[in-house]
C-alpha cells in the first residue's frame, strides 16, 4: 500500500517537472526512486506476408528504441515480436495470447490499417497501450480507443501538407487528375484532396480508382492522360505508387505534368522506384534521414551503426512507437496502463521531426509532414541522397472534427 | 475515339503478356493433361533473374536471355525430379505436388532476394515515346507487343509445321499412337513442359521493366493465366493467344469504363464463358472419343 | 460411439492442456471445421475446390452482422447465429454446385471435369473477394467489419450461458464440432455414404448401377458449404470483427492444405490436418519468417510418399506397433484418389 502512494507522489513530481521542461528530460526519475517494474513491450508486425518487407524494418525500429533506450530511461524493459502474418485474424488472436497468458500490456505496430485497427480494438478490451504507425484516420477518428495513440500524420495532414504548399508553388497549375485506390484509405485522401483544392481554387478534372491488387496501370493512365491535367495526384502507397510512377514515367506523364504522391513510404521504396524516375517528382513524407533536428542527429549514427544504412521512415516508426510506450512508463513511473495513458496523453518531447506532442483528445501525435521533391541524379551526392526537402508543416483537424469520441 | 485507341494498345499489349504465360500452361494441360500451380513461379523467377543478371552485366538482352536459360534449366530439374514420379496420379495430386513447389520457390525468391520490390530499368535505346500518327506511345511497350508476336509466331510454326509440333499434336489425341511410332513419349513431355516454362520466364523477362519484381507477381500471373486459358479453351494454341487478347483487351476498356471494376472483369468473363460454352471459346481441333 | 467419435471427443478434451493457449485451441477446432467440409468433398465427391474460402467468409459476414444488428427474440443468440452462417454457406454453396457440379459431368473426359470445377470455385473465391472488399458498407471493407460483439448461448426462458471467458467459448466451439463430427460419422457408414465411395471410386459404375452422380455430389458441396459457413460465424465471434482475409483466396487455399495435410482416409484426418498446420504455422512463423518453405516441402512429400496424409502415417504406425490388430486399410487406388477406407471400422 504504502508503496503505491508513494509511486503516486513521484509520478505528481516527475509529471510537473516534465510539463515544466516541456522536453523528454524524464531522466529525473534517478536511481534512488523505485523504478517501475520490468515489463514486456510486444511489437506485432508483419513478418510474413505481402507486407513482410514494412513489417522486418518497423520491428527492429522498435527492438533498437528498446534496447537502447530502456537502460537509458532506467526502465527494465524486454522486447517481443509476434508475427501477425499478415492477417488481422491471427494477429487479434496472438495479441490476444500476449495479454492473457503472458500479461503483456504494451503492444506497438500495425504496418497494415485493417491489422491497427484490429488489434486496437483487442488491446483496448483487455486494458492494454497500443501505439501504431497505422494510416487508417478511423484510429485516431471515429474508431478510436482510450488505448490507442498514432505516431504519423494522418490523411489530412498529408494532403495539406502537399496540395496546399503544391498550390503556392505553382499556382497556375489548376487541373488536377488524381489516381486513388479503391478504398477507406483513398478515399479519405480524395476527399481531403477535393476539399483543398476547392479552398485553392484549382479543379479536379477526373479520378480513376483502381483496385488494391492492381499493377498494370497503363489503362489508367491513358485516362488521365486524356484528361490533360496540369497535375497528377497518386494517392495509393508503396508497392503501387512504385509501379504507377515508373508506367506514368513510360507514358511521358512527367513531361506533359507535374506529378505528386501524397504518400509515399520514404527512402527503401525511393531506392526501389530509382532516381531517374523520381527526379522531379513532388513527393509527402513522414519522415526524412536528412532533417535538421537535435533528435535526428542523434538517431541516424545510431542506426547507421545498427544496421549500416541511414534509417527508412519505416524504422524511425518502429522506434517512436516503442519509444513513446517507454516514455509514458518512465513518466508515469508505473506500468499501470490507465497511468501510462494518462502520462501519454500530453507528452511533448523532442522527436526526429523536431517538437512533437500527443494530443489528449484524439492520441493523435502532432507532428510535421514534409513535402519532398525528387533530385536529379547529377545533384544527388550519395547514393541514398535522392529528394530535396521543399517545405514541412503540422495540419490535424480540430479534435472536435475527428470523429473521436472514445476517450 | 483516341482514348480507345489507346486503350485497345494497352489491352494488346496487356493480352501478348498473358498469351506468353497461358500458353505454356496450356501445353503442358494438352499434352500432358498436367495442372502446373507452379506455371506462375516461372514467370516470377524470370523476372528476379533478369534484374540480378541486370546488375551484374548492365545489360538486358543478356539478362533476359540468362533468366531464360536458367529457369528452363530449373524446369528440367523439376520436371525430372518431381514432375515424372506423379504423372501417373489424379489431377488433384499434381495440383498439390506444383502448389507446394510455388509455396518453396515464392519463399525462396524471398529468401534470396528480400520480399522488397526489386527494380529493372529500362533499357536505354528503348525508352521514351513513339509516336505514331496522332498519338505517341511507349517504345518499350510497343516492343513487348512485337517480340511477343514474334515468339507466336515462331510457336505456330514450331507447332503446325513441324515434327515436334506434329508430336506434340499427336500426343494429345492420343499417347499410344505416339508411342507406338517408336517416340519416346518421356522426352516430349520434357521438352514440352521446359518449353512451357522459357516462355513464361521470358514473359516475366519482359515485363520487370514495368513493373519491377515482386515475391507476388507469380500468384499473379498464374491466376491470370487460368483466366485465360478457361476463356479461350483448355489446351489449345490458338485459344490460348484469342482468350489472352480478349482478357487483355476487356480488362483495358474496363478501366475506362468501370475503374475499379477492371479486376473483375476477367473473372466475369470466365465465369460466363464456363457456363455458356465450357469448353471455351476456341477448343482443340475434336479429340474424337479420347 | 465410433471410434472416430471418440478420438475426436478425447482431442477436444485434451487440446486446450496441449495446445500452446486455449485461443489457439479454439482456433484450431473452428478451422477443422471448415477442413471437414473441404475433407468431405475431396474424400467423398472426389472433387477439389478452391472456394471453400467464400462459403468461410460468408458464414463469417452472415455470423459477424447478425451479433452486430440482430435484436428482438432472435437477437443476440450463439446458436442462431453459427446457424445462420452455417445456412448462408450452405445456400451459397448450393448456388455454385447447381452450375459447377454439372460441369464435371459434362466435361469430364481427360480429367477436364475436375479441373474445370476446380477453376470455377477459384472464380467464385475471386469474385466473393472482390464484393466483399467493394462492398464497404456491409463488410467494412479492407478495414474488415469492427466491433463484432460475442453473443450468449440462449436456450429460451432464462437460460442463458455468457461466452466471453475464453474456456466457455471453446466449450460452445467444441458442442458445436461434435455435433457436426456425430453427424458426418453416422453420414458416411450410411447407404448414402457407401454410394459417395462406389461414386469416387467408380464414376462410371456407379452412374451404370443407377446413382444420380451428380445429385450426390451437389448435396456433398452443399454440406461443405454449411460447415464452411458455420467455422466462419464461429470465427467472427471468436475474433469480435470479421477480416477482409477471412473471405481471401488464401483462406481457400489453406482449407485446401490443412485438408490435404490430414488425408482424406479417415475424419480424423481433418482435425490432424488442421491443428497440425495451425500449430506448426504458430511455432515456425516466430522463429523463421521463410517458414511456408518447409510447408512446401511438407506438400510434396506428402504427395510423393504419403498420399493418404498424416492419417495414413499415423495410422502405419499404429500398425507397425500391433501388427495383430490389422485394420481395413486399402491400397491407394490406381488412380492417385486416396485409397483408405472411411472411418476404422473396427
Amino acid at each position: 500500500m504504502s508503496m503505491s502512494v508513494s509511486r503516486r507522489k513521484i509520478l505528481r513530481l516527475g509529471g510537473a517537472a516534465a510539463a515544466a521542461t516541456a522536453t523528454y528530460g524524464l531522466r529525473l526519475a534517478g536511481p534512488a526512486q523505485a523504478a517501475p517494474d520490468a515489463f514486456t513491450l510486444c511489437g506485432t508486425w508483419e513478418m510474413t506476408g505481402s507486407l513482410a518487407n514494412t513489417g522486418l524494418l518497423c520491428d527492429r525500429g522498435s527492438r533498437l528504441a528498446v534496447e537502447t533506450l530502456a537502460p537509458k530511461l532506467g526502465l527494465k524493459a524486454t522486447y517481443v515480436t509476434v508475427d501477425t502474418e499478415g492477417d488481422p485474424g491471427k494477429a487479434v488472436r496472438k495479441a490476444g495470447e500476449q495479454m492473457s497468458q503472458r500479461g503483456t500490456r504494451f503492444f506497438v505496430g500495425g504496418a497494415s490499417s485493417a491489422i491497427a485497427l484490429a488489434v486496437s480494438k483487442e488491446v483496448n478490451k483487455a486494458g492494454g497501450v497500443y501505439v501504431t504507425t497505422g494510416g487508417a484516420d478511423e484510429l485516431t477518428g471515429s474508431e478510436c480507443t482510450k488505448a490507442t495513440f498514432r505516431w504519423p500524420v494522418a490523411t489530412f495532414g498529408a494532403v495539406e501538407q502537399t496540395v496546399r504548399p503544391l498550390r503556392q508553388r505553382l499556382p497556375n497549375a489548376k487541373r488536377w487528375y488524381t489516381l486513388t485506390p479503391k478504398y477507406v484509405f483513398g478515399e479519405a485522401l480524395l476527399r481531403n484532396v477535393r476539399r483543398v483544392l476547392g479552398e485553392t481554387g484549382a479543379e479536379l478534372v477526373g479520378n480513376a480508382y483502381h483496385g488494391l491488387g492492381d499493377r498494370e496501370f497503363s489503362g489508367y493512365l491513358t485516362e488521365a492522360q486524356a484528361a490533360r491535367p496540369d497535375v497528377l495526384c497518386l494517392l495509393s502507397f508503396s508497392g503501387q505508387t512504385a509501379d504507377t510512377l515508373r508506367q506514368a514515367v513510360d507514358f511521358g506523364l512527367k513531361t506533359s505534368t507535374t506529378v505528386l504522391v501524397v504518400w509515399s513510404a520514404g527512402l527503401d521504396q525511393y531506392r526501389a522506384i530509382g532516381a531517374d524516375v523520381l527526379d522531379g517528382v513532388y513527393l509527402g513524407a513522414q519522415y526524412w534521414h536528412e532533417l535538421d533536428t537535435p533528435q535526428n542527429s542523434e538517431l541516424v549514427p545510431l542506426f547507421r551503426k545498427a544496421f549500416g544504412g541511414p534509417p527508412t521512415y519505416s524504422e524511425i516508426s518502429g522506434y517512436m512507437l516503442a519509444r513513446l510506450i517507454l516514455e509514458g512508463v518512465a513518466k508515469a513511473q508505473s506500468t499501470d496502463s490507465r497511468q501510462v495513458i494518462g502520462a501519454l496523453e500530453g507528452l511533448r518531447y523532442e522527436g526526429p521531426t523536431g517538437p512533437e506532442e500527443v494530443r489528449a483528445a484524439d492520441h493523435q501525435c502532432l507532428k510535421n509532414y514534409y513535402l519532398l521533391k525528387g533530385k536529379p541524379a547529377k545533384a544527388m551526392r550519395s547514393p541514398d541522397d535522392f529528394v530535396e526537402i521543399l517545405s514541412a508543416g503540422k495540419s490535424f483537424p480540430p479534435p472536435a472534427e475527428t470523429g473521436c469520441k472514445a476517450i | 475515339m483516341q482514348l480507345y485507341m489507346s486503350q485497345l494498345l494497352n489491352g494488346i499489349g496487356l493480352g501478348m503478356i498473358y498469351f506468353l504465360v497461358a500458353v505454356g500452361l496450356t501445353l503442358v494441360f494438352g499434352v500432358m493433361r498436367f495442372v502446373n500451380f507452379a506455371h506462375g513461379a516461372f514467370y516470377l523467377l524470370g523476372a528476379y533473374g533478369t534484374f540480378t543478371v541486370m546488375q551484374v552485366t548492365g545489360s538486358f538482352v543478356l539478362a533476359v536471355a540468362a533468366a531464360v536459360a536458367a529457369v528452363a534449366l530449373l524446369a528440367l530439374v523439376m520436371e525430372r525430379a518431381v514432375l515424372a514420379r506423379i504423372y501417373a496420379l489424379a489431377p488433384t495430386y499434381h495440383i498439390l505436388a506444383t502448389f507446394g513447389v510455388t509455396l518453396i520457390l515464392e519463399e525462396a525468391v524471398k529468401l534470396l532476394w528480400s520480399p522488397a520490390p526489386q527494380r529493372v530499368a529500362t533499357p536505354e535505346m528503348l525508352r521514351g515515346l513513339t509516336q505514331m500518327g496522332p498519338f505517341a506511345y511507349p517504345t518499350y511497350r510497343l516492343t513487348i507487343i512485337a517480340v511477343a508476336a514474334l515468339c507466336a509466331l515462331g510457336l505456330w510454326y514450331l507447332l503446325e509445321r513441324t515434327r515436334y509440333g506434329a508430336l506434340v499434336r499427336g500426343g494429345a489425341e492420343s499417347r499410344e499412337v505416339v508411342s507406338l511410332l517408336g517416340i519416346d513419349v518421356r522426352r516430349l513431355f520434357t521438352v514440352n513442359f521446359v518449353l512451357g516454362a522459357a516462355l513464361a520466364a521470358f514473359a516475366g523477362a519482359l515485363v520487370s521493366p514495368i513493373r519491377g519484381a515482386d515475391p507476388g507477381m507469380g500468384t499473379e500471373a498464374l491466376a491470370v493465366a487460368f483466366v485465360v486459358c478457361v476463356v479461350g479453351g483448355l489446351g489449345s494454341f490458338s485459344g490460348a493467344l484469342a482468350g489472352a487478347l480478349a482478357v487483355g483487351i476487356l480488362q483495358s476498356l474496363a478501366t475506362s469504363l468501370w475503374g475499379a471494376g477492371a479486376g473483375l472483369v476477367a473473372y466475369i468473363a470466365m465465369a460466363l464463358v464456363l457456363l455458356v460454352r465450357p469448353e471455351g471459346l476456341m477448343p482443340r481441333a475434336s479429340r474424337g472419343a479420347a | 460411439m465410433t471410434p472416430v467419435v471418440l478420438t475426436y471427443a478425447a482431442a477436444v478434451i485434451a487440446l486446450p492442456v496441449v495446445a500452446p493457449s486455449v485461443p489457439l485451441a479454439t482456433e484450431i477446432l473452428i478451422f477443422a471445421l471448415a477442413t471437414l467440409g473441404c475433407h468431405l468433398l475431396l474424400g467423398y465427391g472426389g472433387l477439389l475446390s478452391f472456394g471453400q474460402g467464400a462459403f468461410f467468409g460468408l458464414g463469417a459476414y452472415a455470423g459477424g452482422l447478425y451479433a452486430l444488428y440482430g435484436s428482438g427474440p432472435w437477437g443476440a443468440n450463439a446458436i442462431i447465429c453459427v446457424l445462420g452462417g452455417t445456412m448462408v454457406g450452405a445456400v451459397a454453396a448450393a448456388l455454385v454446385g447447381l452450375v459447377a457440379i454439372r460441369r464435371v459431368g459434362a466435361g469430364n473426359r481427360g480429367h477436364g471435369g475436375a479441373v474445370a470445377f476446380l477453376m470455377l470455385t477459384f472464380a467464385v473465391a475471386q469474385v466473393a473477394y472482390f464484393a466483399a472488399y467493394n462492398m464497404t458498407g456491409v463488410t467494412g471493407g479492407e478495414n474488415g467489419l469492427l466491433d463484432v460483439p460475442r453473443p450468449p448461448v440462449s436456450l429460451g426462458g432464462a437460460a442463458r450461458f455468457n461466452l466471453d471467458a475464453p474456456l466457455a467459448f471453446y466449450a460452445f466451439v467444441a458442442g458445436v464440432l461434435m455435433l457436426a463430427v456425430a453427424l458426418l460419422d453416422r453420414l458416411v457408414r450410411s447407404t448414402a455414404g457407401r454410394a459417395l465411395i462406389a461414386i469416387r471410386e467408380n464414376e462410371g459404375r456407379a452412374a451404370a448401377v443407377g446413382y444420380d452422380v451428380a445429385r450426390f455430389r451437389l448435396s456433398v458441396f452443399t454440406l461443405s458449404g454449411g460447415l464452411a459457413g458455420c467455422a466462419g460465424a464461429l470465427y467472427a465471434i471468436f475474433l469480435g470483427l470479421v477480416p477482409l482475409s477471412a473471405i481471401d483466396v488464401m483462406q481457400s487455399e489453406r482449407i485446401v492444405v490443412m485438408t490435404v495435410l490430414g488425408g482424406t482416409g479417415s475424419l480424423i484426418g481433418a482435425l490432424l490436418g488442421t491443428a497440425s498446420f495451425i500449430m506448426a504455422a504458430d511455432a515456425l512463423s516466430n522463429i523463421w519468417p521463410h517458414w511456408p518453405l518447409v510447408l512446401g516441402v511438407g506438400i510434396v512429400l506428402i504427395v510423393f510418399f504419403a498420399r493418404g496424409g498424416l492419417w495414413s502415417i499415423g495410422a502405419g504406425l499404429v500398425q507397425g506397433l500391433a501388427p495383430g490388430r490389422a485394420s481395413r486399410r486399402g491400397k491407394p487406388a490406381p488412380d492417385g484418389t486416396i485409397g483408405l477406407q472411411p472411418g476404422a471400422r473396427s
